[in-house]
């Protein structure tokens, strides 16, 4: 199977994941929309007429049954199911997710769900990049060195200690983190996101500061809770191309450590670790959800849960389209760079 | 595992029986060697344990109403743990209940008062008139005082008091006023407190905290005194808007800084007071029931991890959650191994029997669903669930919603497992023998995927575990749910409280390690492959 054609299937298969995704998510938003709309429009129903004050019943009945009529016709609540996904469906491809129901204050002076949710996925790109960035680098470091000590205190203890990192729920990390650094020890502030002060604005070397000292106990934690686990990883692959035979061929040449290190086994292990690096920068995304919201930073997830807690389903379902294509996309491209550094892949 | 162990070739069940023990000392002694699987399996017992406790310590009650339950009213709203007291220089006082220490009626003080003013009088009488004079005394002063004095001795050493003063009354046949006069040890005395009106009850509990009587007499006799009466109007306008409870005023010293409740308390004995005095006469005989009363203070800390918000323990919200995540782990991870399992090997063996065309088709179902993002979507099913179904997702909801998902990665493994058995030259020969379809995937691979089967139960708990916290902590699942997640979405706003906010997630971790451990051991043990790393 040559390149191409595999760049193809992955590529239909991913528009099929993402296809079934988008239809599972506007289905139910479809039906949650209906009967949101239905609700308004019966309490508007209520309004009109309470204000006609009509006195015989009879009339009564027909005129409330006419005005039900023109408000069905008017919210699109006539239209079968189908219909409304199908809609739904080519709104969503050209992310039109129309407005939310209320404002958003953090998230800049509007409605429009969409420049809402542009706002905060570049926040917490901001943040949760950054964290990534700082864990992989420690972590394939870490990792690496592990391999090469193989059964040191470092390699034994390595395993543990992703196994406990990787059982830490992240916000909750982040809470005891703002409990000792934030109340306690008074270091760090509590709130990761202010309004930049003025007079702090001015100053670049003033604002970064600013920013990192403000980030860093969001910053810790992401990186105290995936550190460890990236480690293991990096550990369980150098260790796997350290046995590989290749490597010990080039043991037996003669070459010197240097030369095996970099150039036989780095080059090996290069890309499971792409892979498992851009797997971490999006999956961070996903970690982001709930912990945005004890660091109260106003990303995708504390926009996510805004909308929950308010029952605003137009920016629930944005949010949860764009993270959908984001994975699935992400997978895609994963697998096309996989396929492109392993040549093994292809084919099979 | 060797193959003899597993099939016995002949004998009874007594037989069979020792070669299972056989295989299983077998396992055991290769599974000891993993010094994280044993901390795991620790680990697991403390947690089962743990499980089996709260149905013992845990009321029935509770585990049926735990988020309003009416017993929570009695503790003390978000009050460290009882051995704080071991380790703080400030004292914190327990949950204390106070008993009269003397009752006394009304009528007899009256009596008294008769026979003192008519002593003359009475001397004079013989003793027979005396006898009857006696009893119109009584008779007299029975019917015009009905009411009970009860003094109560508090003696307090504790430097933090709590918000809350409760005294109860039980068994009144009367409606009734209920005054409180409290003589604190520094002799500054607060009577006259009216604590309220009662019609006859079996039992009332009468609050404390937001009293308005309590807080005229504490601004009146403590703070005006001292701080002036501009702080005095100043506290008492922030009292009346029940910005802090006044209870704690009443043990407070009286020097300069009282009005902002900075001031130490007074140690010592307080005498507490309480009249409860009939506001109708004319009582017919079984009426004249004596009421029973009681002081309860609340207190400033309670239990082995103190309160919440709402003063439930949390000692036993944490117990009753090592059940819930027990169940949803178990339940959740047997489940989606089975039909995972199930799923991989019969397509598996799809393919090693030919029909690529029914593997390649289950195969793309399941591609698709592993690559769905499982967070949004439980996410949204659960919003979807509490709006259009009005249905608060419990255990059991968020198990299923998670098993949409959860058996395809289980499933990818079986059928590469379920292939290479395929391959093997035993099935060849079973297929020579005539053995069909479902006789092959049942007696021949199913059974060598059981091993894996195993671990794979044991990897996929920890990962439901955190799930549901999440989902718990994003405010999606059932508020009488006691997990853990749900009383750290709780705590969200009260971070400071350490004895609400820790043990949580100390629990989900332990929890999800335990399952990690013992996982990543068998499957050491199941995948050979991996031993050498």
């Amino acid at each position: 199977m040559g390149y191409g054609r595999y760049v193809v299937v992955r590529g239909l298969n991913a528009l099929l994941v993402l296809f079934v995704a988008i239809l599972i998510t506007v289905s139910v938003f479809s039906v949650l929309e209906t009967q949101q709309l239905e609700a308004r429009a019966r309490e508007e129903l209520q309004n009109i007429l309470r204000g006609m004050k009509i006195k015989d019943e009879e009339e009564m009945r027909r005129i409330a049954q006419k005005l039900w009529e023109s408000l069905v016709e008017r919210y699109g609540l006539n239209e079968p199911l189908y219909i409304k996904v199908f809609k739904w469906m080519y709104r969503s491809l050209i992310l039109d997710f129309g407005e939310a129901r209320q404002a958003y204050p953090a998230y800049g002076n509007t409605k429009d769900v969409r420049s809402m949710i542009l706002t905060a996925l570049a926040r917490t790109a901001l943040l949760f990049t950054t964290a990534e960035l700082i864990a992989l680098a420690i972590g394939i470091l870490l990792g690496l060195f592990a391999a090469y000590r193989r059964g040191g205190f470092l390699d034994r203890f390595l395993s543990v200690f992703a196994l406990t990192t990787n059982s830490i729920p992240m916000y909750w990390l982040g809470m005891i983190l703002i409990l000792f650094f934030a109340y306690t020890l008074n270091i760090f502030p509590p709130r990761s996101w202010e309004y930049v002060p003025e007079d702090v604005k001015t100053n670049t070397f003033l604002l970064f500061t600013w920013y990192l000292h403000h980030m860093a106990l969001p910053l810790i934690t992401i990186i105290f809770v995936a550190f460890g686990g990236l480690a293991w990883y990096t550990r369980n692959i150098a260790l796997g191309t350290f046995q590989e035979d290749f490597i010990m061929v080039a043991w037996a040449k003669g070459l010197p450590e240097k030369t095996v290190l970099y150039k036989h086994v780095l080059r090996a292990i290069s890309p499971p670790i792409t892979t498992m690096s851009l797997f971490a920068i999006v999956n961070s995304f996903f970690g982001a959800i709930i912990s945005e919201v004890v660091f109260q930073w106003p990303g995708m997830g504390r926009l996510y849960y805004s909308a929950l807690s308010n029952t605003d389903t137009p920016v629930v379902l944005g949010v949860t389209y764009l993270s959908i294509i984001l994975i699935v996309l992400t997978k895609y491209i994963l697998d096309l760079i996989y396929g492109f550094l392993d040549p093994r892949i292809k084919t099979a | 595992m060797s193959r003899e162990a597993q099939y016995p070739k002949r004998g009874g069940l007594k037989k069979a029986l020792k070669y299972k023990i056989n295989a299983f000392k077998e396992f055991w002694n290769e599974y000891r060697r993993f010094k994280i699987g044993l901390a795991g399996l620790a680990l697991l017992f403390i947690l089962i344990g743990m499980a089996v406790a709260a149905d013992v310590v845990v009321p029935a009650d509770i585990r049926t109403n735990w988020a309003t339950n009416p017993r929570w009213v009695d503790n003390p709203k978000l009050a460290p743990p009882a051995w704080i007291n071991w380790f703080s220089s400030i004292k914190y006082l327990e949950p204390t209940d106070l008993k009269p220490v003397n009752v006394d009626e009304y009528w007899k003080v009256c009596y008294a008062q008769k026979i003192a003013e008519n002593k003359e009088l009475l001397d004079k009488l013989t003793p027979e008139q005396r006898e009857k004079a006696l009893a119109k005394f009584e008779d007299l002063c029975r019917q015009q005082y009905v009411g009970y004095y009860f003094e109560f001795v508090f003696n307090n050493q504790a430097d933090k008091i709590g918000k809350e003063l409760m005294i109860i009354i039980r068994n009144l046949k009367y409606p009734a006023t209920i005054t409180l006069d409290i003589y604190r040890p520094d002799g500054v005395n607060l009577t006259g407190i009216e604590v309220a009106e009662l019609t006859p009850t079996n039992e009332s509990k009468q609050k404390l905290q937001f009293s308005e009587s309590l807080m005229d007499v504490v601004v009146r006799e403590l703070v005006e005194p001292i701080d002036g009466p501009e702080a005095a109007t100043d506290l008492m306008n922030k009292l009346k808007n029940r910005a802090f409870s006044v209870v704690p005023f009443i043990f407070l010293d009286d020097k300069p800084g009282i009005s902002n409740g900075t001031t130490e308390t007074v140690k010592g004995e307080y005498r507490f007071v309480i009249s409860v005095t009939a506001t109708q006469t004319n009582l017919t005989e079984s009426q004249y029931v004596s009421p029973e009363v009681e002081i309860r203070f609340p207190g400033a800390c309670y239990g082995v991890l103190g309160t919440d918000l709402k003063g439930r323990d949390n000692f036993i919200t944490i117990m009753l959650g090592s059940q819930l995540a027990l169940l949803l782990g178990f339940t959740y991870s047997v489940a989606a191994v089975i039909i995972g399992v199930i799923y991989g090997a019969t397509s598996g063996y799809l393919r090693g029997s030919g029909r690529l065309w029914a593997d390649e088709a289950l195969q793309r179902v399941n591609e698709v669903i592993y690559s769905l993002p499982v967070l949004p979507f439980l996410i949204i099913f659960s919003y979807y669930l509490r709006l259009v179904y009005k249905i608060q997702p419990n255990i059991f909801h968020i198990a299923g919603l998670l098993l949409i998902f959860g058996w395809t990665g289980v499933a990818i493994v079986t059928r590469s497992m379920a292939l290479s058995v395929m391959g093997q030259p035993y099935i060849e020969s079973a297929i020579a023998l005539g053995a069909k379809g479902r006789r092959i995937l049942f007696k021949y691979v199913l059974p060598q995927l059981v091993p894996y089967a195993f671990a794979a139960i044991a990897l996929s708990i920890p990962g439901a575990i955190l799930m549901e916290a999440g989902l718990s902590f994003l405010g999606l699942t059932d508020p009488n749910m006691p997990s853990w997640g749900r009383m750290l979405y709780e705590a969200q706003n009260a971070i400071k409280a350490w004895w609400w906010v820790l043990p949580p997630g100390v629990m989900i971790t332990i929890a999800a390690v335990a399952f990690a451990f013992i996982g990543t051991a068998l499957d050491t043990i199941v995948n050979p492959k991996l031993k050498g790393l």
